[in-house]
């Protein structure tokens, strides 16, 4: 017999794991750092609107600037507000990719050991630039991509102004192609999450079909 | 001596709030003093019309079972004289092509229709199932231990289940009978999954399901019980726990040797 975490015993709902991979490189400097501080606020906020949501959409944050680490781990809602981002560095998406998938299994083990349900989680990588720590970005991608397609994870890329989308396409999943986010519409951005994140942590779904608000409010769909 | 059995089903507070239809469907029929059937459907929430599905499943479900019972009927207290492993064969084709006609009327596709869908049948000495999906079907024989007769059927994803549109709904069709003295039996859609199954042991909750078994066998009629399930589904405490439609079945015999 073994005690479960104090986190679970308070709230035993269901889990949905978001994993944010935020680019934070010297190039996201000024406007679209505070732009991207700021929706990451919203999102919080429109979390924490809705009651049951605050208690089952956990989120983790990546950060990927000068190198890839965990500036927040897996909390709910209720639990923690956003950490403040600095940019600086350069863009080193490959490690921050493994460093998702990792903390994504590790995740769910401790939900299995813990008797918690828990949804599809949600990768989200935003980046202005492109990876910078040579072909490790290649093999990352796979993996990332192959989370997606056996369906471990679902995977979102956006890029912002100055990103390379030919390489987004590639280390986009075949499922979803990379987004253009229209300006610096971090908000809109954030908003269109939370309601995504808040639908699939409500109901249940045909895994295959995701049902998603349109994007077309901060996002050019690229080609 | 005979069945007090009831079952309704409630849109929940996030389908109210979102303004989406509750996608819960059920119906109960009691045929006889001795035999209860009744189908519970709950529509995916990825699924445009799956309100109509969930609706429509039932309504085929129901007949066909109905009619299968009365083609091949049992006695001493036994549901049927087919074996529960073939009572239900035919179902999935005969749903499918039911909501497949429908689709085609209404110039939808089959997939806009996707719910899940339970089957129960039961007599005072047998209880038989049916489910694809992730409802839960409880039972209890006298002095007994409530028993998942049916658990929810999900993969790793809490939220995402099979459904009696998909192509291979056959093969995720889950069928399971109890013979002896039946005292109680319970179902419910995933709605109340949370709060009435102890997610660590697998097994249903017992503090959920007692008061209701006792509640059940103690109403003076269904329409007792149905009042009972009504309130239960409105109320505030279980809006807490669960945002999701509801949906609950409770069938308590009452005979002389109620235990």
């Amino acid at each position: 017999m073994r005690l479960g975490l104090p986190e679970f015993v308070q709230n035993p709902e269901n889990r949905c794991p978001v994993i944010l991979l935020l680019d934070t490189s010297a190039s996201m400097r000024g406007e679209p750092m505070a732009e991207l501080n700021a929706g990451l606020r919203a999102f919080h906020h429109q979390i924490m609107t809705d009651e049951l949501a605050s208690l089952r959409i956990e989120l983790s944050i990546i950060a990927f600037g000068g190198e890839a680490r965990m500036v927040q781990d897996f909390v709910t809602m209720e639990e923690e507000g956003p950490p403040h981002l600095e940019a600086g560095g350069d863009t080193p998406m490959g490690a921050a990719m493994d460093l998702a998938l990792r903390m994504m299994e590790s995740r769910k083990a401790v939900y299995r050991a813990n008797g918690i349900h828990y949804y599809r989680p949600w990768v989200f990588l935003i980046t202005d630039g492109a990876p910078t720590d040579g072909q490790a970005w290649q093999h990352a991608a796979m993996d990332m991509q192959e989370a997606d397609l056996t369906g471990r994870a679902t995977f979102f890329t956006v890029g912002v102004q100055g990103a390379d989308m030919e390489i987004l396409s590639e280390i986009a999943s075949p499922n979803r192609p990379p987004l253009m986010l229209r300006g610096l519409k971090f908000r809109d951005l954030f908003q269109w999450l939370s309601a995504s994140v808040r639908r699939v942590s409500l109901s249940r779904i045909d895994g295959e079909r995701l049902m998603l608000p349109p994007v077309t409010g901060w996002a050019e769909i690229h080609p | 001596m005979s069945w007090m059995a009831a079952l309704d089903y409630r849109q929940g507070t996030a389908h109210r709030a979102a303004g989406i239809p509750c996608q819960d469907f059920g119906r109960l029929v009691q045929l006889d003093e001795d035999t209860v059937i009744a189908a519970l459907a709950d529509g995916a929430g990825s699924a445009r019309f799956s309100h109509i599905g969930a609706r429509a499943a039932v309504d085929c479900a129901l007949p066909w079972l109905r009619e299968r019972l009365i083609n091949n009927r049992g006695s001493r207290g036994r549901l049927s004289t087919l074996p529960a492993a073939t009572l239900f064969d035919g179902l999935v084709q005969t749903v499918q092509a039911k909501l497949t006609q429908t689709a085609n009327d209404n110039r939808h596709d089959l997939r806009d229709y996707a719910c899940t869908l339970a089957l129960v049948a039961l007599s005072p000495n047998e209880v038989s199932a049916a489910q694809i999906g992730d409802g839960l079907i409880v039972a209890r024989q006298v002095q007994g231990d409530y028993t998942l007769l049916i658990a929810p059927d999900h993969g790793e994803y809490i939220n995402e289940t099979s459904f009696i549109t998909d192509p291979d709904a056959q093969d995720h069709m889950r069928i399971s009978s109890m013979q002896g003295p039946i005292r109680f039996v319970g179902a419910a859609t995933d709605g109340l999954a949370g709060v009435s199954i102890d997610n660590r042991k697998n097994s249903p909750h017992a503090p959920f399901f007692a008061p209701m078994d006792s509640f059940a066998r103690q109403s003076t009629c269904p329409g007792d019980v149905h009042n009972g399930i009504r309130d239960f589904l409105a109320s505030k405490r279980l809006a807490e726990k669960s945002a999701d439609d509801l949906s609950l079945m409770l069938c308590g015999w009452q005979g002389y040797d109620s235990a």
